[in-house]
């Protein structure tokens, strides 16, 4: 059965989750435990705060924890910041993450003002072949860096790039054949390109393969000026539910199911919220590990 | 690299979205000049139709947030103090520095520093949202001096308007004071203190 977890904003103590709505292991943020100056910072580039140490640390002794990281921008072409690598490789070999994630995008660029400049979004993603030798050989070294893997994220779109020579699962396939790179599936990012753009949510992960997948985020979002948000608003929508209860059924690999929200909801959200969404994530991995057994049961 | 310089004309488009609206209308040259770059005219295509898509608007919006989102986390009693007027502070700060940051801190940093220049210069120096902004960041010190485990810490801040009416959050009648006093955040008994040095 998945493991059931909630990723940690600093908003409320995950030990106040009790039950069944207690998490089995806890995300963290690795860049909320170290700041960082940016590339060409005269050294010491990173430094480390005590007090977010001992939130770790407290963490640490309450729940398995993994690292999902947002900075390393992997898919930027004008750089690939090996130093973040390293610095997320020092904090695993301290803290012992049970997994690492990131996200497949590209925010920052080098321009004429920095070195380092971030663009406030993920840029369009142009799904070809120059793409995939570009990710596919960083995604290598940043693994060959860490010592294992790292599950990668899907994101959102807005404004699709028109002229892509694959489509987005069919470039998650190919980088899974070229590399074997496994898959952290955010089931409300596949939600809001489906609001947003008419994507199918089913047929996009009937396109991955069975064993790429081995994390699920569930969020939600909301609505402004007529665009769905990723916006990590409140408590998942139905449909990220039923998105999460196929994943459970096509994905073998799928290890771990996450809820995140983001901490300035968390007035509107509550623990009562947050209890509720765990509960009901409790329930759908439930059903659908114990469908699973039986399936295998059945075909044993 | 053909990718890069793509990215880098995205970006330079989101950095100046009047620069994009204004090159729009001349379709050939909408990619170039701005990131100095060498689109093919396939990438040259890409990003003009990117940017008369329709999601445009929600990749603006975005990007507004991920800019401010730091800030008003890290600076609730500063932006309280803004109130209306945060909405042109934020458009003023996201004009005049394009070279943002990923990381929290250092963009709130450096805006902690731009503010007082740009409120100063907009709306005179003794604007509430300084004193509460000498406040956050005296506030930020104690807590590095408290993990650092530094003794007797005393961070000394500066305020233009009465501290308790600061600290109580933005009402419409605030006065300066006829002269700054100073206020020291002190430990006591475990807990963090403001202490006005003109306390009777």
């Amino acid at each position: 059965m998945a493991s059931l977890g909630l990723l940690y904003n600093g908003s409320f103590s995950p030990e106040s989750l009790s039950g069944a709505a207690r998490p089995d292991h806890v995300v963290v943020i690795p860049e909320r435990f170290w700041n960082d100056g940016g590339r060409g910072t005269p050294a010491p580039r990173y430094r480390h705060p005590a007090g977010p140490r001992q939130v770790l640390e407290r963490l640490k002794r309450q729940f398995p924890l993994a690292a999902h990281g947002l900075g390393l921008s992997i898919a930027s072409a004008c750089f690939f910041d090996r130093e973040h690598v390293r610095e997320l490789r020092r904090l695993d070999r301290e803290v012992g993450f049970a997994w690492l994630s990131e996200h497949l995008a590209a925010f920052r660029v080098d321009s004429d003002a920095s070195a380092d400049h971030h663009a406030g979004l993920p840029i369009p993603m142009p799904w070809g072949g120059e793409l995939l030798d570009l990710v596919a050989d960083r995604l290598d070294e940043a693994q060959e860096l860490l010592g294992r893997p790292l599950l990668l994220e899907n994101g959102v779109e807005f404004t699709p790039v028109h002229d892509a020579e694959l489509s987005e699962p069919e470039f998650w396939c190919a980088l899974h054949r070229r590399c074997g790179a496994r898959m952290l599936l955010d089931l409300h990012n596949l939600h809001v390109n489906e609001t947003n753009l008419g994507l199918d949510p089913i047929a996009w992960m009937n396109a991955l393969p069975e064993a790429a997948v081995e994390e699920a985020h569930v969020a939600g979002g909301n609505w402004i000026d007529g665009t769905y948000f990723d916006s990590h608003s409140g408590r998942s929508p139905a449909r990220v539910h039923e998105l999460l209860r196929h994943a459970l059924k096509r994905f073998s690999g799928l290890r771990a199911v996450t809820f995140e929200f983001h901490e300035s909801y968390f007035g509107e959200l509550g623990l009562a919220g947050v209890e509720a969404e765990m509960l009901t994530l409790r329930e759908i991995v439930g059903q659908t590990g114990m469908a699973r057994g039986e399936k295998l049961r059945a075909a044993g | 690299m053909p990718l890069a310089e793509f990215q880098r004309a995205f970006a330079a488009a989101m950095d100046d979205p009047a620069w994009a609206a204004t090159r729009l209308a001349e379709p050939d040259a909408a990619a170039t000049e701005k990131a100095g770059a060498r689109l093919t005219p396939a990438e040259r295509e890409r990003l003009r139709r990117l940017l008369q898509h329709q999601g445009m608007a929600a990749n603006r919006m975005l990007r507004r947030s991920t800019r401010a989102m730091p800030l008003h986390s890290a600076l609730p009693l500063t932006f309280a103090w803004l109130r209306q007027e945060a909405t042109a502070v934020l458009d003023a700060w996201a004009r005049q520095t394009t070279d943002a940051s990923v990381q929290y801190a250092r963009e709130v940093a450096r805006f902690a520093v731009w503010l007082p220049g740009f409120l100063t210069a907009t709306r005179g120096r003794s604007h509430p949202a300084l004193d509460a902004l000498r406040f956050e960041g005296a506030l930020a010190a104690m807590t590095e001096a408290i993990e650092a485990r530094a003794a007797d810490p005393d961070i000394a801040v500066v305020f233009a308007h009465d501290p308790d009416v600061i600290l109580a959050g933005w009402r419409a009648d605030a006065m300066a004071l006829a002269r700054p006093i100073t206020a020291h955040l002190r430990l006591h008994d475990g807990n963090v203190v403001l202490l006005r040095d003109d306390a009777t």
